[in-house]
């Protein structure tokens, strides 16, 4: 793992959706790079021929993942109850901020 | 005896058969979290109203109408969703949200009788080892109030310690309810991947999160999970296979059952009080009749590092839907749709919680996608065929819960792998699926708890729970409680 540069992190932040001051992106620079120094470790690994593990119960031969059942309608929460949980609605819907700047 | 020290399975009797009323045993916990709480901040919001309320309903019910956990009261991590009290995820970004539903769990705690008795304090999100990443208060361990109580229930942990509640509900995602147990010197079950409805539950990591009871006894978790496991439509991932009455089986025979010592339970970094207990716990497990074997999990030093690669990953996807516009937060609320969400998550989330997006949003970055997310989900299948091999020889796996005892608070708070080293027994149960049972098995010189814990096979949360509660007929470590009155 080459080292985190800023633009990265910069571009890591973006994508996530977290606006970062510029202290922040540095110290988590660090601790990155840390933690990703540290699982390098896994590298060493072979794993050529193993399958990866979405579902640990799938993977055992065991029931779980996801069940399919009848698409019929029944009762869903109260969509009065629901968006009074919401920064702002209106009309029974949710209203956000113009899209474009 | 007095009533706060009870465990639920003798306030069960005594509720049931009327020898005690909801609204007394009720009211004994409240009062006393009333006087103690404010000394340890387990709980973050005491329902005491509603469940004054509920335990006045529950009195006059009809004698025929007692369910098994009658008159109970629980105390639940504020994770999981009660209906009409707030659920923070001790997250600032959802300080004010208020569930318009009830979690699975609480719908089955509440048809067995039991009482909410408020929801407890954790690290925000779930994601932590010492309930100090909390945004709203630091919880303190009711043994020392200068150590952590372990995470990320913490709240829920230190609730059962200090006997502010006879039991509470956690959820563990990496250990998130053994390693707090251990730390407090309470028991913790984290069930198999499935065998806990998660409807209601506010997800971390999907393929890892279980909900799981925290109390004094074995036995107490025994009668707990089979009020909570089974079958739920809600939940896809829910198992539909019987919950078997696990509280019958305990004093099943388990002479002759196999358990594995994996070789580096008493390696490099385990605390010399540690290995004592664990060493300690291998007899009198032998005492009992039960045969020990060395086993080797060659791929388990890799836990860490596949843990947190895959959570992250699966924390990235899941926590993007706080973006200020169905719950919660919203900030910079006048400027444009992408730009706001940026400012709600930046001044909603915690630095752990930003920690572990940004990391989740690395690992499923194009470009590193193969060498990290997929290579860990590799080394998870290696970790499982390593249990899986031990499972043909052994009955069950006993492990230390955690590496050391509790820290002092802000040990660890600006070194996050230090922080994260600590779940290195606990994480690999998650990755593979497997039920595993922590419970106390010592102390250490300064007198703070000691947890050893059991892994099991897929699904036979019975053998552990049997073992476990044989122990404790066998030991008085989960008998001692904290001294308050310091």
């Amino acid at each position: 793992m080459d080292k985190l540069d800023d633009r990265e992190v910069r571009q890591l932040a973006e994508l996530a959706h977290l606006a970062l001051s510029d202290d922040e992106r540095a110290s988590f620079r660090g601790q990155l790079e840390a933690f990703l120094g540290y699982a390098e470790r896994i590298q060493a690994l072979n794993t050529v021929g193993v399958e990866p593990t979405s579902h640990a119960l799938l993977e055992a031969g065991l029931e779980g993942g996801s069940r399919l059942r009848d698409d019929r309608p029944r009762e869903s929460l109260d969509r009065k109850a629901v968006l009074d949980q919401a920064p702002d609605a209106s009309d029974g819907l949710f209203k956000v901020p113009k899209v474009l700047p | 005896m007095t009533l706060w020290q009870e465990t639920v399975t003798s306030l069960s009797q005594k509720l049931r058969a009327g020898e005690l009323s909801a609204a007394e045993t009720t009211r004994a916990f409240t009062e006393r979290i009333e006087s103690i709480d404010p000394s340890l901040g387990a709980f973050l919001e005491p329902m005491t109203a509603v469940a004054t309320e509920r335990a006045q309903a529950l009195d006059a019910l009809d004698e025929t109408k007692r369910g098994p956990l009658h008159g109970v009261p629980i105390a639940v991590k504020d994770i999981i969703s009660v209906a009409g009290s707030r659920c923070t995820c001790g997250s600032r970004i959802l300080e004010h949200y208020v569930p318009v539903y009830d979690a699975t769990v609480i719908e089955r705690l509440h048809a067995a009788g039991a009482v909410v008795l408020g929801k407890t304090n954790m690290d925000e999100f779930a994601m932590g080892s010492s309930t100090e990443n909390s945004a709203f208060q630091t919880t303190k361990n009711p043994w020392n109030i200068d150590r952590v109580p372990g995470g990320s229930s913490g709240g829920s942990a230190a609730a059962v310690a200090a006997r502010l509640a006879p039991a509470a509900l956690g959820t563990d995602t990496g250990g998130s309810i053994r390693q707090p147990a251990a730390l407090c010197g309470v028991v913790g079950l984290k069930p198999t991947y499935g065998r806990v409805s998660r409807y209601g539950l506010v997800a971390f990591a999907s393929s890892l999160d279980q909900i799981g009871p925290m109390c004094q006894t074995v036995e107490d978790a025994a009668l707990l999970l089979e009020t909570l496991a089974g079958d739920d439509p809600k939940d896809a991932t829910c198992a539909t296979r019987p919950v078997p009455s696990y509280s019958r089986e305990l004093d099943a025979d388990v002479a002759k059952l196999r358990l594995g010592i994996p070789k580096s339970a008493t390696g490099e970094g385990i605390d010399d009080s540690v290995r004592a207990s664990f060493d300690d716990a291998v007899r009198l497990f032998e005492s009992l009749g039960v045969e020990t074997e060395a086993i080797e999990l060659p791929s388990t030093e890799h836990a860490v590092a596949c843990y947190y690669l895959l959570a992250t990953a699966e924390a990235s996807s899941n926590l993007a839907r706080y973006e200020g516009v169905r719950y919660g937060l919203r900030n910079g609320a006048t400027k444009a749709l992408r730009e706001m969400m940026a400012e709600t998550r930046a001044e909603g989330f915690g630095p752990e919680v930003k920690r572990r997006i940004l990391l989740g949003t690395f690992v499923l970055s194009a470009g590193y996608y193969d060498a990290y997310y997929q290579k860990a989900q590799r080394v998870r299948s290696l970790i499982a065929k390593d249990f899986e091999n031990a499972f043909e020889r052994v009955d069950a796996v006993l492990m230390p819960t955690t590496p050391t005892p509790a820290f002092p608070i802000g040990d660890k708070v600006d070194d996050p792998l230090s922080m994260y080293l600590m779940d290195i027994f606990t994480i690999t149960a998650n990755l593979i699926g497997a039920p595993a049972l922590s419970f106390p098995a010592g102390f250490s010189e300064n007198g703070l708890p000691v947890g050893v814990q059991l892994v099991g096979r897929h699904f036979d949360e019975a053998t552990i729970l049997q073992l476990g509660h044989q122990f404790q007929q066998s030991s008085d470590f989960h008998c001692k409680a904290p001294d308050l009155s310091r």
